[in-house]
């Protein structure tokens, strides 16, 4: 049922949306004059309104040529009834903007199919265009930092072919253009193996969805082998969030790597050196620990024999002093018994003389005196072993192998009990003690090994020049610390040995009778002890060895020797 | 004691060590005439006037070691005592063979010593002495 009014309104209201639409409309006769038109067309065309257009040609608002061009085109129109084409058309609106349209143009036909006009549409591009410019100058823009990046960027599909890249990616794989690799893979270019190891690595970077960062092998254009570092980022399609390709970045990191290997190497070296000098260090303070305690044994087998000697003396009295003791008391006893029986004698004259005769007999006397004079040389002998075990093990210090306070002088003596049998015939001891003397912090038993050295080598040197001598032992108290000078009048020192004598090894003695180790220990000692060690010596003069010892120690004790 | 005077032998011993001699005469006095010395230089005077079967001698002394005795003795008197033995707290010295070859030591000893071993020493040394 037809709308009423409707008849009227139609015209009208398709008017209103023609002029309303932005593209441009219009209508021409064979003649290329305008029946109709929108208000789009009219603006462009600069006329007021589109009834201004009607009768009109293009010929009155464009260029000559381009009219003539677009009406050419449409008798082709007319003879041919086909539809022209899209066709861009461009130029300068009577306002002197330019402008851009896409226009297609059709035939329109009347009842009889006759071609009586044209319908020409026209869409306005002048904005597509320009916001198309600017994406394609950001896109130029952005294949320029593309392609003059160094590191080699490329696109792939999902099935790792190449869909594009840089100036980089290309060069690399000797192309002169993307064109030459692109639907190509890595498998045409690397080895089976390198290929198939990228393709697992994306394979597995599509499924994870997530981008990987490795290091590949590549080659330069001389066939170099480099060490590349690649990121590879899969592409996800907005819609479906399914990979629909992947970028990947490889930097060259040759030098990077060249470097970061000759580090780890020359770290890996340094290692090993310090590994070396660490184990070389543990074997010399071994070997160190070793000399030491051997030349403890050698300065104990020097003093054994000493020592043998003096133990053995007073040995004697007391074992064959025992012995002779029950002779002596055998005869004593058989006189007691007569004694004893003299009060029940009936022959108390006889009795008296056989007692005298039996004294005779024994030598009573003698026996008697013997004894009294035995007992004591017995009592002398354990005394002077007690004395001498006492000085050994003082001398030692067993277990006490840290800081002590200690007399100096009972340790001086000690040292001088064991080194008697060494001295005792020619060499007298001077002994000028001050009795202010303060005790120590000391490790006695290191200290009696330096002063058994200073002590041996001052024997030693009166001995090398024969004859008597006398060491001079003299000890003084000063602020804060203690001296100790021992002096001999050996064969003192020449100037080359005096050098030397701290130095391990060194030695004047004849093979077997010093290690060469006595002084180098007696100056370490000195050193634990954060003493000093002053020698005063001339050949014919003897020498004297002073020493300087804090009374107290500061800070930690020395690394145990 | 079965021995008379002119049997028994002469030991002239000599030790710097008093007990030492104080003791070997308590042990011996009994079997032997016992002379004793504290020093070489009484030794030598005791050679002079006393005649001696053996001499048993101290090494380690002061002024004149035990060696230094025996040489002394051998340029002194070189036909006595007949027999000549060390008794020593030391272990045998290592130039102690000249000793045995040049001044007619006979034995060298350690102490501490045992009475018997000692005695059988005495005898035996007497004895190679008196050939």
């Amino acid at each position: 049922m037809p709308i009423p009014g409707a008849a009227n309104s139609e015209p009208s209201l398709l008017r209103s949306l023609i002029d309303n639409i932005p593209d441009v409309v219009y209508l021409k006769d064979r003649e290329h004059r305008f029946i109709a038109a929108n208000q789009a067309a009219a603006q462009l065309l600069g006329e007021s309104s589109p009834a201004k257009l009607v009768g009109k040609t293009e010929l009155d608002y464009l260029p000559r040529k381009q009219a003539e061009a677009h009406h050419q085109e449409e008798r082709r129109l007319f003879e041919t009834g086909q539809p022209l084409p899209a066709k861009l058309e461009q130029g300068v609106d009577p306002q002197g903007a330019s402008f851009t349209y896409l226009v297609s143009k059709k035939p329109i036909r009347d009842a009889h199919g006759q071609i009586v006009a044209l319908a020409g549409i026209g869409r306005d591009l002048s904005e597509t265009l320009q916001q198309q410019r600017l994406i394609d100058i950001e896109r130029e823009q952005l294949q320029t930092v593309i392609d003059h990046i160094p590191d080699s960027i490329y696109f792939k599909d999902t099935q790792s072919r190449y869909l594009n890249g840089n100036k980089a990616f290309y060069r690399r794989r000797h192309a002169r253009s993307i064109e030459e690799v692109i639907g190509k893979s890595d498998f045409d270019y690397f080895s089976p193996e390198a290929a198939q190891s990228r393709f697992d690595d994306e394979a597995a970077m599509f499924k994870s969805k997530a981008s990987i960062t490795k290091e590949e092998e590549d080659w330069d254009a001389a066939g170099n082998r480099l060490t590349i570092k690649s990121t590879k980022t899969p592409i996800l399609d907005p819609q479906t969030n399914e990979p629909i390709g992947m970028v990947g970045i490889s930097r060259d990191v040759t030098e990077l790597r060249k470097a970061h290997d000759e580090l780890a190497e020359r770290n890996a070296l340094l290692t090993q050196q310090k590994q070396e000098l660490s184990e070389t260090l543990a074997l010399l303070q071994q070997t160190q620990a070793q000399l030491v305690q051997s030349e403890k044994m050698a300065s104990l087998g020097i003093l054994t024999a000493g020592i043998a000697h003096e133990i053995n003396n007073p040995i004697n009295f007391v074992y064959a002093g025992v012995n002779s003791m029950s002779k002596d008391f055998a005869d004593v006893k058989a006189v007691v018994e007569q004694v004893r029986k003299l009060p029940q004698a009936s022959d108390p004259a006889a009795a008296i003389a056989q007692l005298q005769e039996t004294c005779q007999a024994v030598d009573f006397e003698q026996a008697f005196e013997a004894l009294e004079e035995t007992l004591k040389d017995i009592k002398l002998g354990a005394t002077r072993i007690t004395e001498i075990v006492a000085g050994l093990s003082k001398f030692s210090r067993l277990g006490k192998e840290d800081w002590h306070r200690a007399h100096l002088h009972e340790d001086i003596e000690s040292v001088l009990v064991l080194l008697k049998s060494k001295c005792k015939p020619h060499i007298k001891i001077v002994r000028d003690f001050d009795p202010q003397l303060p005790p120590i912090l000391c490790f006695p038993g290191k200290l009696n090994q330096a002063f058994m050295n200073i002590l041996g080598n001052a024997i030693d040197a009166i001995d090398a020049r024969g004859g008597d001598g006398t060491i001079q032992i003299t000890t003084r108290a000063a602020d804060g610390s203690v001296s100790l000078s021992f002096a001999d009048d050996g064969i003192g020192m020449s100037e080359e040995v005096r050098d030397k004598i701290y130095d391990p090894f060194f030695t004047t003695k004849s093979i077997g009778k010093g290690t060469g180790l006595g002084l180098a220990i007696t100056y370490s000692i000195v050193q634990d002890h954060r003493g000093s060690l002053h020698l005063e010596t001339a050949p014919g003069r003897g020498s004297t060895f002073t020493l300087q010892l804090p009374i107290t120690q500061d800070g930690p004790p020395p690394a145990q020797r | 004691m079965s021995a008379t005077a002119n049997d028994r032998y002469t030991i002239l011993y000599v030790d710097d060590e008093p007990s030492n001699l104080r003791v070997f005469k308590s042990t011996f006095r009994r079997e032997f005439d016992i002379l004793l010395a504290d020093n070489a230089v009484e030794a030598v005077e005791t050679l002079k006037t006393r005649e001696i079967d053996l001499l048993i001698t101290d090494q380690m002394m002061p002024d004149m070691s035990g060696i230094e005795l025996l040489k002394e003795i051998q340029r002194l008197y070189p036909e006595a005592p007949p027999s000549r033995v060390m008794l020593s707290g030391y272990a045998q010295p290592e130039d102690i063979d000249l000793a045995f070859e040049d001044y007619k030591l006979y034995k060298f000893i350690s102490k501490p010593w045992d009475e018997h071993d000692l005695k059988a020493l005495i005898i035996e040394a007497i004895k190679a002495g008196h050939g």
